[in-house]
């Protein structure tokens, strides 16, 4: 026992000391009042039916019926202060030396269940639940043409962004072993996934006679918008080693998925005037008349989804006081970006379409690559019985970065490095309700990102340089019923 | 328990708000701010120094021209108020639109909105193959009379004429260029003392004959040659010999240069033709192409190119017949060295031309800006060299570096958007207060 006591208390000073480890890509901060409200450290614990995401092994604990929703009100505070120059020192049209903010957007993330008890193999948990397993969502305007570029077009407000969504329904079953010390779950998930996302592309200008600056680059705006399935596997076990000690194992398995839909290639072309000896009809033309060009097409891409692992290790120090600390690797290397392949081409005519070195530059395919490192997070929770009609939650946790070694963030995904969330928050145990509220509050690193990056070698900047500072709070509310 | 609960709700409130307050929209520039000036086409007719020039039937020069908003302005006098004068000359084959193309306005309208530069006026002319005035030099009726023209009608044209007005003194005129330009304005600057209060270029023919001596324009005689596939070939063939009209720009610069340094009317004093009566005038253009009125003699009529079939104006000429224009190469056809051509050029050096005691760079404040990325022409050495020069010679000039970037190196015009800013900045400056 003093082992046990040792390691709990080891585990929560890690928790809290810890810098060397940070955030999980896109992957969301949790779900529940209860979870969240304890950093995230749930899965020792599962006793509700967020365990679906949690550890599906916690079902099998559950011994009554019950469902239960929650909703996350997130928002995110980033801003950059770019200094996205070409080659250091020329402008590119980027909002450099200004401090930008993202778009203002509350986002909501819900999320529900239900959990009951079947008479199969003895008698088993089974629930069915739907919830967000990873969610981005940023927008951006930070680019206007430099000057004397065009003034006579203007770029949508939502240039740089990414709404994407992975959504899991999921079917989660659980039975106990071992005269019930041991319990094994399984959640078989239907995954939709869910993407919009634009980006601005500075490709070098392919017509030579007029490459000179600020022409060097075409700017191009391409928005995509499209979905896919995918399966997914949860896997869980929960161990009671003492009636006041758990441990909790979880592996989540997300399959990669197929991204198809919509896009919009948009080129923005540069409006030069009173060059006589370009001819209006001409391929040269399309590159000093100043006209926005067009191209819809079909797109796919795959989104390769990171596995992850966790245990958790849940101590009831006290009567009222349950300690819990959880720890989680994610394989964010498995995820690559995006790819965009660009098929069934239309909107396109004159020398946009027949003239074939235009064609090509106007149909290109476009690569949104990262080279993400794994990632780890520790987690500490508190939970205190106040009393017969309140719970106290609250925990911190820990995550590292997905991006630390390279430093090469974009607009869609901001992760600055090792974030620290804070969260506390109540639950009111009303008759045969639960109704939780949670808020908390995630402190990011500021970031230097020091210089653009083409890491493919594809023609395309692969980050967006600048200084970040970022912060993010989210408040939860929930409830659940029993029956 | 009940303080601290409301304690603990309004800590949380308070976050919530803080945390969830709209911070606005992301902006670049604050348009409003920048009061835009215009710029405006037009075009003027010289009469003397233009008016045989090559296919400019109506010795016609197209202008292009940027005014601040100020010019606009009532001043203290009841009067509009007067700007500084800048002339800008483009490089080889740049029209008058080409500093325009290149972003001048906005960028002007955005420093002088900004408080970087005073405002100014600024006068753009064409160095085009359809007008010609390669080089801005040559008394010559074929290259037009450029050094009549810059530094003396133009100025007056512009002081005068102009749609603003201007402040009359060598200290609020100034005159820069870019490749051929930079050598345009030096040469004017140099030629008319007292005229321009300052001279600013960017890497063009500043020593045609190089640091040593023997580079610069002299490295590329091979390559007008290579670049048309001449080499040993006849260049006076009326079909295959030395082609004027081609993209061939060192090949044009040459036939640029030939007309402004060493025409076949080199020594035709326009002062003459002016006066000759109208129904002579034919007679004596045609004089033009016979070799008994051409100094001939002094160079080797292997060398000698003649165009015909250039229009000639048809409300003057109308009657003419087998009218040609023609120069002398610097070169012969294995690209050796004609040295009594090539002595027309270095007379046309600018160091020759400030060795001339009439010439002077006095109360000039001098700009020179270059690229060690510049390919064309051998100007980054012509440049380094004229700059040495100067400096040799006891003037301070502000010198300024342009370096590009990956794939984007700093050559021919690629920087020019760039290079105003540069430019215009130490412009304002030599304006003074």
């Amino acid at each position: 026992m003093r082992f046990l006591r040792f390691l709990v208390l080891f585990l929560a000073i890690v928790t809290l000391c810890s810098s060397g480890t940070n955030a999980s890509g896109f992957e969301i901060s949790g779900i529940g009042t209860k979870a969240m409200g304890m950093g995230g450290a749930f899965r020792a614990i599962a006793d509700d039916w967020t365990a679906a995401y949690y550890n599906p092994a916690g079902y099998a604990k559950i011994f009554d019926s019950q469902y239960g929703a929650s909703n996350g009100f997130l928002h995110d505070r980033f801003e950059v202060t770019p200094n996205y120059l070409w080659g250091g020192q020329y402008e590119s049209g980027i909002y450099n030396d200004q401090i930008n903010y993202n778009n203002h957007e509350i986002l909501s993330n819900p999320s529900g269940g239900f959990v009951t008890r079947l008479p199969y193999f003895g008698e088993i948990g089974a629930g069915v639940s739907a919830f967000q397993l990873f969610d981005e969502n940023n927008t951006w305007n930070l680019y206007d043409f430099p000057l004397a570029y065009n003034s006579q077009l203007s770029l949508p407000n939502d240039q740089y962004s990414i709404n994407l969504d992975v959504v899991a329904f999921q079917l989660t079953l659980a039975k106990e072993f071992m005269n019930d010390k041991l319990s094994l779950g399984i959640g078989l998930q239907l995954l939709r996934a869910d993407l919009v996302y634009s980006n601005i592309y500075f490709r070098d200008n392919p017509y030579e006679a007029i490459n000179f600056r600020p022409f060097e680059k075409i700017t191009q705006w391409n928005k995509n918008d499209g979905n896919g399935y995918g399966f997914g596997v949860n896997l869980g076990m929960l161990y009671n080693v003492t009636e006041k000690f758990n441990i909790g194992l979880n592996a989540r398995v997300p399959f990669a998925i197929t991204l198809s839909g919509n896009s919009s290639l948009e080129y923005y072309m540069p409006l030069i005037q009173n060059i006589d000896s370009i001819q209006p009809g001409t391929p040269g033309h399309l590159f000093v008349a100043g006209n926005k060009i067009v191209d819809k097409a079909d797109f796919e891409t795959e989104l390769k989804l990171p596995t992850s692992f966790g245990i958790g290790l849940a101590y009831q120090l006290t009567e009222k006081l349950l300690v819990s600390v959880d720890a989680e690797y994610t394989m964010w290397s498995n995820y690559e970006g995006f790819n965009f392949l660009y098929t069934n081409h239309s909107g396109l005519n004159g020398a946009a379409d027949s003239s074939q070195f235009v064609n090509d530059f106007l149909t290109a395919n476009v690569s949104d690559l990262v080279e993400w490192e794994n990632t780890g997070k520790v987690a500490l929770g508190l939970e205190y019985d106040f009393n017969d009609n309140f719970t106290l939650l609250g925990g911190g946790s820990v995550d590292q970065s997905p991006s630390r070694e390279n430093s090469l963030l974009t607009p869609q995904f901001i992760d600055t490095g090792d974030k620290q969330t804070f969260s506390g928050g109540l639950i009111w145990h009303y008759r045969q309700y639960d109704l939780g509220f949670v808020t908390s509050y995630t402190s990011y690193p500021d970031l230097n990102s020091g210089d653009l990056v083409d890491a493919n070698a594809d023609g395309l900047f692969d980050n967006f340089n600048g200084f970040y500072k970022a912060e993010s709070y989210e408040t939860v509310f929930s409830f659940i019923y029993r029956f | 328990m009940k303080i601290k609960t409301i304690v603990a709700l309004l800590v949380l409130t308070v976050l919530l708000v803080a945390g969830c307050s709209d911070r606005g929209v992301n902006y670049d520039r604050d348009v409003t701010e920048i009061k835009a000036g215009g710029d405006l086409t037009k075009t003027h007719v010289f009469y003397s120094e233009l008016l045989f020039q090559m296919q400019n039937k109506f010795q016609q020069m197209p202008f292009n021209s940027y005014w601040p908003n100020v010019a606009f302005e009532i001043g203290d006098g009841g009067q509009y108020q007067s700007v500084p004068l800048l002339i800008l000359l483009p490089p080889q084959d740049g029209n008058s639109n080409y500093y325009f193309q290149h972003g001048l306005r906005e960028i002007a309208d955005e420093m002088i909105a900004n408080g970087e530069i005073q405002p100014m006026a600024i006068l753009c002319i064409p160095n085009d193959k359809i007008y010609g005035g390669y080089f801005y030099a040559g008394n010559s009726p074929a290259a037009g009379f450029y050094d009549d023209l810059i530094g003396k009608e133009l100025v007056r044209y512009a002081e005068e004429e102009f749609f603003v007005n201007t402040i009359r003194t060598q200290e609020k005129r100034a005159i820069g260029g870019f490749g051929m330009g930079a050598y345009g304005a030096y040469r004017a600057a140099i030629m008319n003392p007292g005229v321009f209060g300052a001279v600013s270029g960017f890497a063009g023919p500043m020593d045609f004959d190089g640091a040593d001596n023997a580079s610069g324009f002299m490295d590329l005689f091979d390559d007008a040659l290579n670049e048309q596939g001449l080499m040993g070939q006849d260049l006076q063939n009326p079909i295959t010999g030395f082609n004027y009209q081609g993209d061939w720009h060192v090949s044009r610069l040459f036939v640029g240069g030939g007309f402004a340094f060493a025409s076949q009317t080199t020594g035709f004093d326009v002062d003459t033709v002016t006066s000759f009566p109208f129904n002579q005038l034919p007679k004596l253009v045609y004089t033009l192409n016979s070799s008994d009125s051409l100094p001939t003699d002094t160079f080797p009529a292997a060398n000698v190119i003649t165009f015909p079939g250039f229009s000639v104006p048809p409300n003057t000429f109308e009657n003419s017949v087998d009218y040609t224009f023609g120069f002398y190469l610097p070169f012969d056809s294995t690209g050796g060295l004609v040295a009594p051509v090539w002595e027309r050029w270095m007379q046309n050096n600018l160091d020759s031309l400030l060795a001339d005691p009439s010439n002077n760079l006095d109360g000039v404040q001098l700009w020179m800006g270059n690229s060690s990325e510049s390919t064309f022409g051998n100007y980054n050495d012509q440049t380094n060299s004229w700059i040495a020069h100067l400096k040799n010679a006891g003037l301070a000039i502000q010198t300024y570096n342009m370096v590009g970037y990956d794939g984007h190196p700093a050559n021919k015009d690629q920087y020019m958007y760039d290079i105003l800013r540069e430019l215009l900045l130490f412009h304002s400056e030599s304006f003074g207060n």
